[in-house]
């Protein structure tokens, strides 16, 4: 089971990047599923070339933002939506982590990682690999809740919130958008690379499926602790993904599931969380649970998946539902003058019947 | 302050659905003067104000800000000198960030975003000092989200972060279209104090004629794309509703009489 929280706490590196594209920046980035292995495999590439196991790990983080950089560019630069620009980097990442790896595989048994001091002690698996890792976690988490409290983390969040309202507030939406994905595919990378070298491999599939595990641990972490704070929301994340691998591990000690039924479980996971979170009796039973979370709060702020356009949209609630009287802009008929002094005034309209005009005729 | 010089804004060019919303409009505000525009759906009045944030590139002519030259300028490059509130309630502010973040967001308009704390104890005690002025009790509630706000609260609050940063030009887009007649009423005398007091330049579009009469220095009217009347100070302050209207249905026919003859 301390295998399972380990493994729990180096994914949350994963969520808390998914965090930061699905919930903060409203973009459903796919990318992660490659940009793990791109982390990873470079990380492993780096170790078994003799570079530091420290320095090895800053470059899987870098590796990972390089890869968030192309799907930046791909969406602001190209227009590319954002669902299809995160995919076709996945797909083309595929190729280039192989290229990195230069094998579909790449074993760091043999060699010096951060975890072979825990190893040489047989404590993976360990309440002290626990701590360590879970030290690691929170400071990603806290990190992450200082970048989002900055002036510039503020305008990312902006960015997600209200696009229009950023930009004419002197965003520059493409770039928090690209610097966002940087970092959030960073921290994927850093994921990876940790996850390389506590398995002692990497491999070429490592990655596939994991937008899914990021997703319902943001999902399950955000039901139990709100979004109302970041603090919480954040720390949320890394508990919903200990939880999701806790239940994983679980699952699978039940013998009527083998291995291979990982991804199943995990899928119907996700499904459940999903419809779970948009039933308002949870909701309420844990608004009522937590004592933090306000009685009345937004309709369900975020949807589950925030995007409106992306297929994968289940929330039925659109994204700026929220108080107040909602009018499109342009399309309306002219409002009624109103409060006005008597008379019978009506709007300026082109309905306005023509009249023969001896001349203007100014005051 | 603004100049336009032949501005044209053609929308689906050479289509069938071509629509020409802007054709030629010179117009020049000077320091401190407050706009009104008024005119029938369609007759470019948010095209005019989208084209002078930037957020519409426009086909031909040119716009300057305080004698620069702007015109290729993306709006979020515009926004240290152009403020802007919205029709929209809803598209003013972020909703789920609370009343100070929003406000911070909007003190470093047209600024460098550093990572510098975004609110700071400083800044949080500017921020109440501003909302107390509105008078809606919005100090009170500096952590709460923006999305609980009503429209009335949500649009002075826009108001606020529109203004209080003293941009060179303030853009009003039908900015209480959305809100009942009381509300509407304290967002306009809001507006009248913001501009007022810190002698703001601004373009208001309304289609409320009590309201572009009551409010502003000068009048615009127009339509189809166009400019086709001015009112200056003392003809605006001598008008009433009847007479623009009067103007409207008169001028109208003649372009009608113009397109005819062409």
């Amino acid at each position: 089971m301390l295998s399972a929280i380990d493994l729990g706490l180096i994914y949350a590196l994963l969520a808390l990047g998914v965090f930061l594209t699905f919930r903060i920046l409203n973009f459903a980035d796919l990318t992660v599923d490659a940009s793990f292995v791109t982390g990873g495999g470079t990380a492993a590439l780096c170790i078994i070339h003799g570079l530091s196991p420290w320095l090895a790990t800053g470059a899987g983080f870098l590796a990972g933002a390089v890869a968030g950089l192309v799907t930046g560019l791909l969406h602001t630069k190209l227009k590319i939506d954002p669902l299809l620009a995160s995919i076709l980097n996945m797909l083309a990442l595929y190729s280039i982590n192989l290229r990195i790896m230069g094998a579909g595989n790449l074993s760091l048994l043999r060699v010096r990682t951060l975890f072979t001091p825990l190893q040489e002690a047989r404590l993976i698996g360990s309440w002290l690999s626990v701590l360590l890792l879970g030290l690691l976690a929170l400071l990603a988490k806290l990190v992450l809740d200082w970048f989002l409290s900055t002036d510039f983390g503020l305008a990312v969040q902006a960015t997600g919130d209200n696009l229009g309202m950023a930009a004419s507030l002197g965003v520059s939406t493409d770039w928090t958008k690209i610097v966002t994905l940087m970092l959030a595919n960073g921290l994927v990378g850093l994921s990876g690379a940790v996850m390389a070298q506590y398995q002692g491999f990497i491999d070429i599939g490592s990655g596939t499926g994991l937008i899914l595990a990021g997703l319902a641990s943001v999902i399950i972490g955000n039901a139990i602790l709100g979004t109302r704070f970041m603090f919480l929301a954040t720390l949320g994340v890394v508990v919903g993904s200990v939880v999701y691998r806790l239940v994983i591990f679980f699952a699978l000690k039940w013998e009527f599931f083998r291995a291979q039924d990982m991804k199943l479980i995990s899928a119907v996971m996700v499904i459940a969380a999903l419809v779970l979170s948009q039933s308002k009796t949870l909701r309420n039973s844990f608004s009522r649970l937590s004592p933090w979370r306000p009685k009345a709060d937004l309709p369900e702020p975020m949807g589950i998946l925030p995007t409106p356009g992306a297929p994968l949209t289940v929330a039925a609630s659109p994204p700026t539902a929220g108080p107040g009287p909602l009018q499109s802009v342009h399309s309306t008929p002219p409002v009624q003058p109103i409060a006005t002094a008597p008379g019978p005034v009506g709007p300026i309209d082109p309905v306005v019947p023509d009249q023969p005009s001896p001349g203007p005729g100014e005051a | 302050m603004l100049r336009l010089k032949g501005v044209h804004k053609t929308f689906y060019a050479g289509t069938a659905n071509e629509r020409r919303a802007l054709c030629g409009i010179d117009l020049e505000l000077a320091a401190g003067d407050f706009v009104t525009v008024i005119g029938s759906n369609g007759a470019g009045k948010s095209t005019l104000l989208n084209i002078i944030a930037g957020s519409l590139p426009v086909d031909s002519g040119q716009i300057e800000i305080a004698g620069r030259d702007v015109t290729r300028l993306p709006e979020h490059k515009r926004a240290s000198g152009i403020a802007r509130v919205f029709q929209d309630p809803q598209a003013g502010t972020a909703p789920h960030l609370n009343i100070e973040q929003n406000l911070a967001v909007a003190l470093v308009r047209g600024r460098r975003r550093s990572l510098g704390k975004g609110v700071t104890k400083e800044r949080r005690l500017a921020f109440q000092q501003e909302l107390s002025a509105l008078g809606l009790g919005l100090e009170q509630r500096m952590r709460h989200r923006v999305g609980l706000l009503s429209g009335g609260q949500r649009q002075a609050l826009s108001l606020l972060m529109a203004s209080f940063t003293r941009p060179q030009i303030l853009l009003l887009d039908e900015h209480t279209a959305a809100l009942d007649p009381q509300r509407a009423e304290l967002v306009l005398n809001l507006t009248h104090r913001v501009i007022s007091e810190s002698s703001l330049t601004a373009l208001m579009v309304t289609h409320n004629m009590e309201h572009a009469l009551r409010l502003g220095n000068r009048l615009l009217m127009m339509h189809e794309g166009e400019i086709i009347h001015e009112l200056g100070p003392e003809q605006k302050a001598a008008a009433s509703i009847g007479d623009l209207l009067d103007l409207f249905a008169r001028s109208k026919s003649a372009l009608t009489d113009r397109n005819l003859l062409n």
